[in-house]
């Protein structure tokens, strides 16, 4: 007697475990006998369907459910000694059914409906979600491509890199590496900025960068690189985002090299105002130098020397260093490479307007001015000009008779 | 021989020298330089660098080295023409060729070689009319 | 065209090589904005040193590229590279009037003077490697 109450308790609480559990997660069990009609239903999810036990104990599984075929099927092959498991959509809710042959006295099925409705929309939300992001990616007007932080391969692009890759989708570059790429050229370089990136932890933007297209030409990227951490905080992936700028790159180089053009210009008529030219004669020009000469002023005296030879033919250029305060090896050398540019134009250069103190200056600091013709002041440099070429100047006494 | 760019003018052998020499045009040049000097007495030879936009000591080795030869002959090289840029950019080389005479243009050249032609050597001028300047 | 304007290449094995590589470099630096007597000088380096190259090693190559210092002013670059003898006195080399091939002796030193920034690497038997700067300003 005591055996029998012992198991008789035991299996009510069973029971009550089995009704608690059902009730509270969004599921049901049923059993059915072997001639498919229900003798046990429970369970949380009965609710959602809008049903109850007493609705559905001592009807027929076959009659309540002859739609959707699966229901009516899973049943039927049950019944007959297999396990079934499929998923049915009914009205707004999706349920995954498991029918289970019960091989115990009697037979029967056992059913256990799972209400996955939630899940599948989650999934259905994930998916839009998916979609949407690619949409966008493929939406933007900048190229778009993440690597993997360890190997280098891509998991994943937009559109664009699809593009300039030469490949249909981004899916066909997946798994693949920069060395894959038309721009196998930049591969070293681009994987090193990776690294750059992964190993410091911190982001690289808008840098200039080139890259081989695959028809072989060069473009001009602006990039910017941007670490990506997983659950851990550590660098998993790196994203890479970077437009074509080639066409404002060509057109920002035409503007420097136009604008270096005007600066040239500008700078060569300072030049000219700061070196002024004086023909004297024909054959004869004087350029009178005031202000120290360092290296920039030296090269602008020199081409102003070199256009004044060629503009008014002469063949004597005087240079006068009268106004020049500081005469050492420096400027002195400035002064022989003008001298030297001069003569291969073909004009002999006399440099006037070398005072004491400067004679003495070049002497004592060795600088070898021996070749170089020189004259105290301007005057003697111009007569010894005339002389060179053959010319002489004489008083108009000679005239003077006969008045 | 070229006469496209060797001309005889007096006691003057006008030489425009191309923009670009290889080696084996500057061996045919010289000939020709040579060739003419014999044929016509020349004792000047203009090398004229107007068409020289670059020029590097290889230029330089070819004045030299045709000076050289044109000496043994008993006439002298003188160079004009040079642009600007490239004589800022020899003198800056270091390679002024303080040997070789530099004129500003064909008139000096010429005035130069009637000078040569009335001292040394060499047939007289053809014309003594000339305007000429006194020495 | 983006190619040509940024980066030249130049295999360096007969004389038209020489006048190709310096006559496209100096259209590089005048399309850059150099001067014409800056570009003059480009181009009168670039001819030295694929010079050199014809001359000792019979074959090389020469790069002319367009760069840009970061935060810097913008410059042309050489790089005469040989796989040849090598230069065995680099610092007598560097000397006006030095010369092992009966020229001027001009080419290195000079080449230097015309440039902003010089560096020469060699090993004897290995091989040449200069690297040529100049700003533009």
């Amino acid at each position: 007697m005591q055996n029998q109450a012992s198991v008789y308790n035991r299996i009510n609480m069973l029971e009550a475990q089995l009704r608690a559990v059902l009730n509270s997660v969004p599921m049901a069990m049923f059993t059915l006998d072997a001639q498919g009609v229900i003798t046990f239903c429970e369970g949380h999810a009965l609710e959602s369907m809008g049903l109850t036990p007493a609705q559905l104990i001592g009807q027929s599984g076959f009659d309540l459910f002859p739609n959707p075929p699966e229901i009516y099927q899973g049943i039927k092959r049950a019944l007959a000694g297999e396990t079934v498991t499929e998923t049915t959509t009914v009205g707004p809710m999706t349920f995954q059914n498991t029918y289970i042959p019960y091989t115990g006295e009697g037979g029967g099925i056992i059913g256990l409906s799972i209400d996955i409705t939630s899940i599948r929309q989650a999934e259905a939300e994930a998916r839009e979600q998916r979609e949407f992001l690619r949409k966008v990616l493929d939406a933007l007007p900048v190229r778009v491509l993440w690597k993997d932080a360890a190997t280098h391969a891509f998991l994943g692009c937009n559109q664009l890199v699809a593009q300039d890759a030469g490949l249909p989708s981004p899916d066909d570059l997946v798994g693949k590496t920069d060395y894959d790429m038309p721009w196998v050229e930049q591969a070293p370089l681009f994987q090193a900025d990776d690294r750059a990136v992964i190993e410091s932890g911190e982001a690289r933007i808008n840098f200039e960068e080139q890259l081989t297209q695959s028809d072989g030409s060069l473009s001009w990227l602006r990039t910017s690189k941007v670490p990506l951490r997983d659950a851990s905080g550590a660098v998993s992936s790196v994203l890479c985002v970077y437009e074509d700028i080639t066409e404002q790159k060509r057109a920002q180089q035409e503007r420097e090299a136009l604008q270096q053009q005007v600066i040239e210009a500008q700078r060569r008529a300072l030049a000219d105002l700061s070196t002024p030219i004086i023909p004297v004669m024909d054959g004869i020009i004087v350029m009178p130098l005031v202000g120290s000469i360092d290296t920039a002023r030296a090269r602008d005296i020199m081409r102003a020397l070199l256009r004044g030879i060629s503009e008014y033919r002469a063949r004597v250029a005087i240079l006068d260093i009268t106004g020049v305060p500081l005469v050492d090896s420096g400027v002195a050398d400035h002064l022989n490479h003008t001298i030297q540019a001069a003569r291969l134009k073909g004009a002999h250069t006399i440099v006037t307007g070398i005072s004491d103190a400067v004679a003495e200056t070049i002497v004592d600091l060795g600088i070898d001015w021996s070749r170089v013709e020189t004259m105290s002041n301007l005057q003697s440099g111009l007569v010894a000009a005339l002389d060179r070429i053959g010319l002489r100047l004489t008083t108009a006494d000679h005239a003077a008779n006969g008045k | 021989m070229d006469s496209g760019t060797i001309q005889k003018l007096e006691n003057l052998l006008l030489v425009a020298v191309p923009r670009d020499l290889t080696d084996d045009e500057v061996i045919l040049m010289r000939r020709d330089i040579l060739r003419a000097i014999r044929a016509y007495g020349s004792q000047v030879v203009l090398l004229d660098f107007t068409q020289v936009d670059i020029c590097d000591s290889f230029f330089g080795r070819f004045i030299y080295s045709t000076s050289r030869m044109v000496q043994l002959m008993g006439a002298t090289v003188i160079i004009s023409g040079l642009q600007d840029a490239v004589i800022e950019t020899m003198v800056e080389l270091g390679m002024t060729l303080p040997d070789v005479e530099a004129v500003l243009d064909l008139d000096d050249a010429l005035a130069l070689s009637r000078r040569l032609g009335r001292n040394g050597s060499g047939p007289a001028p053809a014309d003594g009319g000339l305007p000429e300047w006194e020495e | 065209m983006p190619d040509t304007l940024q980066r030249l290449h130049f295999r360096i094995q007969t004389v038209t090589d020489v006048s190709d590589s310096r006559r496209k470099g100096m259209q590089l630096a005048l399309d850059m904005g150099f001067a014409h007597a800056d570009a003059t000088k480009i181009a009168v380096v670039i001819s030295e040193l694929a010079r050199n190259i014809l001359i000792y090693a019979k074959t090389g190559t020469i790069t002319v590229l367009a760069d840009k210092e970061p935060d810097g002013p913008r410059c042309i670059k050489i790089i005469a590279d040989d796989k040849g003898p090598g230069i065995p006195h680099l610092e007598q080399a560097m000397t006006d009037g030095y010369t092992t091939s009966g020229g001027l002796g001009l080419g290195l030193s000079g080449s230097r003077r015309l440039m902003d920034e010089f560096f020469v690497h060699s090993q004897v038997n290995r091989g040449t490697t200069v690297t040529a700067v100049k700003y533009l300003r």
